[in-house]
């Protein structure tokens, strides 16, 4: 039978792994192998993923993947370890010390000066950016969802400026599976770091070692630092650290990097190691007395026959063997092999396959889980079930329950809302705004005592004071905003969301991790851009970076709240959520287009580790708001402190640069009046109207201060209800920001940042048009 | 123009000369830094811009 047949609640053993390509690949890496035990823990809510209990953590995939996966079933619980553990003798092996590869003092370390490079490599939502703060002192963002980093980011260790260390994306293994882990892998490979620092998971420590197993077989000086201790023993187990260094052959160095705890320890280990280049004691992981030793007189014969090959090509023998058995593309192109060494080859993993009854991908993965089921029943007391994991089945019982998850999904997000638009932000808000005006007041009043200049005066209050001022009070709002989402990202929700949600955006031709990128998007849409580097298929990634923009962005919550206030502030929070509905609508819509006429196909299979909950740390969501609001900030008073001053200088002028008491006479009026029809059919063909949205491309909260400017405060009497409603669909839908859209030019390239810029106007007109059509169908017109 | 004028001035060209700064130095970092692409730490943008060498 097929893992898709088996019951909740049952157990079984994994008998085959069928599928091909990079998938299949991902399936053997993440544990799925002949032999696993699995059970099922639950289907999500429309019946589709499915989530499983593997190696001790829980993994979702579809039912269409999990149809190609033979099991046999099992009675009882699945039991993750055999429980033989017993008290650890081991005597300390001292590696990554002076005294184990050299006496104390001695040993032939690299010259002085030369900078120590390392690579901070290990499992997604394992911690590594959490230890590269606490090494580093930097304050790069952390969440708790697989991915959050997607690019490579560098550092010097605090105290060690001789260090230069680089926190990769997380990957599974080196097989590379989606573009983030091409970087990891790349950079492992190809600049070659003075030393690696290989986080493991220690309450998820089997799967974890399964890349540890490939980075030891690059023959890179490495330490393994054992992260989240503090959990396993507190729940009751424990890891005997000098048996698993004894057997890894590398320093291993327990740690709680949230809590700083056994950090300095790693950076002596790891320093160490890479000054003296000791690299790992063992490498060799194939039995030769296990299942026949198939597998290990296959690897050693590829060995020799490749060596030449994979020193010419600076590739680490042993891992190139390894990975040439499983029939990486990338490391056989690399070899350049002849005709007749590939059929020697294909001869010997042929061979293989028949005496080990497995074929070559599975033989390899199994060589790699048999050795560390070996390290971990040695070594490994693991907790019966950590209070975390029981603490999450319990919270999942409802946010992931099958009639209760998308209930208590909409009801999160309205909350979010609510609380942002009506309760705290706007509160907030007010009291902002009341600060601002009387400050307002008190230069105005100020420079008229001072008998300033007319000019100079009109600039500092109807410029300034009027523009920036307008934007600043909107700051409360956005880090409220972002106070909620980052508490989603931190608590390990936003997982749950694309596990609750795949079936519905497989129906758009998404996979449901195309929700954590949209998601962000409600934050900003140029980290959601980045964020999609997650997605291993390019299909869905490209989808998912064109309805980015339609996630309404923090940046345009001024404009509405501007107009909401100023129009329609009865209906304050029912048409804030109904605008943010509204592009989630119209995303949709854009979905379906993408996905008839431009990317046809399938969404890409969905296999996604869900991360136990956690508290949001109180540091990490602080140190969020506070770059947030720093940032807000900052644009405030270099991007639209500069388009304030351009548009009041334009406004105040003519063409022959004589100053005008009428702005309908001035250079703005002149050159945005000859815009002015093309929005004549949307209602908003005021001068002023189109010079705002103009500005908005530069940065989005600059439309509400170019209104403020142009109209000198008198919105409400210049605009009728019926336009401010034109103009709120029509920002909600144009074009992104330009940061946002060199954003996309850095990921698809120049042809779909000017397509996204193009077809996001024409959307946007068309949408305010018939908005304008049926307002005026319906009496509301001027 | 009095001498009010005058200081209002200069402190308006000022304000204007490092707002452009900023705005320059957003512009090169390809946005990153105004939307946690980085967390607002330019030696860590991963755009490979050349803003790390500003800071």
């Amino acid at each position: 039978m097929t893992l898709k047949e088996l019951a909740v609640g049952k157990s079984a053993e994994v008998t085959a792994v069928g599928g091909d390509g990079a998938l299949r690949q991902h399936f053997l890496d993440m544990g799925v192998i002949p032999g696993a035990r699995v059970k099922l823990l639950k289907f999500a809510p429309m019946g589709d993923p499915m989530e499983l209990l593997i190696h001790g953590y829980n993994l979702t995939l579809r039912l269409a993947e999990a149809d190609k996966i033979m099991i046999r079933p099992i009675s009882g619980e699945a039991p993750d370890l055999p429980e033989k553990w017993q008290e650890p003798p081991t005597p300390h092996p001292g590696l990554g010390e002076g005294g184990k590869f050299h006496p104390k003092g001695s040993g032939d370390p690299l010259p002085e000066g030369e900078t120590l490079t390392f690579a901070l490599v290990g499992n997604q939502n394992c911690g590594k950016t959490t230890l590269f703060n606490q090494l580093t002192g930097a304050n790069q963002h952390v969440g708790n969802f697989p991915g959050v980093t997607v690019d490579r980011k560098d550092g010097a260790i605090k105290n060690h400026p001789e260090t230069l260390v680089t926190d990769l994306p997380g990957i599974y293994s080196m097989s590379p599976y989606s573009s983030e882990e091409i970087v990891s892998r790349n950079f492992v490979l190809e600049n070659k770091p003075r030393g690696v620092i290989n986080i493991v998971d220690a309450s998820n420590i089997e799967r974890n070692l399964y890349l540890t197993m490939q980075l030891l077989e690059m023959n890179v000086p490495m330490v393994v630092a054992l992260n989240m201790m503090d959990e396993v023993t507190a729940n009751g187990g424990t890891i005997d650290i000098n048996g698993m260094e004894m057997m890894l052959g590398v320093p291993v160095i327990p740690i709680s990097a949230a809590k700083n705890e056994g950090v300095h320890e790693l950076v002596d280990h790891a320093v160490h190691v890479a000054k003296y280049q000791e690299r790992p004691l063992a490498r060799d992981f194939c039995d030769e007395n296990t299942n026949g030793g198939a597998v290990h007189r296959c690897l050693h014969a590829i060995r020799h026959l490749i060596e030449d090959h994979a020193v010419r090509a600076g590739l680490p023998v042993r891992f190139a063997a390894s990975k040439v058995v499983e029939g990486d593309e990338q490391i056989l192109k690399q070899l350049a092999l002849d005709e007749n060494e590939t059929d020697m080859m294909e001869h010997i993993i042929l061979q293989m396959e028949t005496e080990r009854g497995l074929d070559r991908s599975a033989a390899i993965a199994d060589m790699r889980f048999s050795f560390i089921n070996k390290v971990c029943l040695r070594t490994v007391k693991k907790p019966v079930e950590s209070r975390e994991h029981k603490r999450s089945e319990k919270i999942d019982r409802i946010l992931t329950g099958k009639y209760t998850s998308i209930p208590v999904f909409i009801a999160i997000m309205g909350l979010i809302f609510w609380l942002t638009f009506n309760v705290v932000g706007a509160g907030l808000q007010s009291l902002l705004e009341s600060g601002i005006t009387a400050l307002s007041v008190g230069a105005d009043a100020a420079l008229t005592a001072a008998n300033v200049n007319p000019a100079i005066h009109s600039l500092i209050t109807e410029g300034i004071f009027a523009g920036v001022g307008s934007v600043l009070s909107f700051l409360p709002i956005i880090v409220t905003l972002f106070f909620f989402l980052s508490m989603l990202e931190d608590s390990g929700y936003i997982a749950r969301v694309a596990f609750v949600m795949d079936k519905l955006l497989r129906k758009i031709g998404l996979s449901g991790r195309s929700i954590v990128p949209l998601l962000i998007g409600f934050g900003c849409t140029v980290p959601a851009v980045m964020s999609t580097r997650t997605l291993p298929s390019e299909r869905d990634r490209k989808i998912t970076i064109l309805l980015t923009p339609f996630m309404s962005c923090t940046a345009k919550l001024p404009i509405y709240a501007f107009f909401v206030d100023h129009f329609f502030s009865d209906y304050k929070a029912l048409i804030m959520t109904g605008l943010y509905v509204l592009g989630v609508l119209t995303g949709i819509g854009a979905a379906f287009l993408f996905k008839g006429l431009v990317f046809k196909g399938e969404a890409a299979p969905f296999v996604m580790e869900l991360p136990n909950y956690r508290l949001p740390g109180i540091k990490n969501v602080g140190r969020l708001l506070w770059e947030k609001a720093k940032d807000f900030l900052q644009r405030a008073f270099s991007i639209i402190l500069i388009a304030t001053i351009v548009i009041w200088l334009l406004q105040s002028f003519d063409l022959q640069l004589n100053p005008v008491t009428d702005s309908r006479q001035s250079i703005l009026a002149f050159v945005a009046g000859k815009l002015a029809f093309i929005m004549r059919p949307v209602g908003l063909d005021d001068w002023r109207i189109c010079t705002s949205l103009i500005s908005g491309f530069l940065a989005k909260e600059s439309v509400v201060s170019t209104m403020e400017v142009l109209f000198g405060g008198a919105v409400s009497s210049a605009v009728s209800p019926l336009s401010a409603a034109c103009l709120l669909v029509f920002s909600l839908l144009y074009t992104p920001c330009v940061a946002a859209v060199s954003a996309i030019r850095r990921e698809l390239g120049r042809f779909w940042a000017v397509g996204v810029v193009v077809w996001q106007c024409v959307l946007a007109w068309v949408a305010a048009s018939v908005v304008h059509l049926i307002g005026m169908l319906a009496g509301f017109g001027v | 123009m009095n001498a009010v004028d005058v200081i209002l001035l200069i402190l308006l060209a000022v304000m204007l000369f490092f707002a452009a700064r900023a705005a320059f130095r957003r512009k090169k970092s390809g946005g990153c830094c105004e939307t946690g692409g980085c967390s607002g730490n330019c030696g860590a943008c991963p755009y490979e811009c050349g803003c790390k060498k500003d800071e």
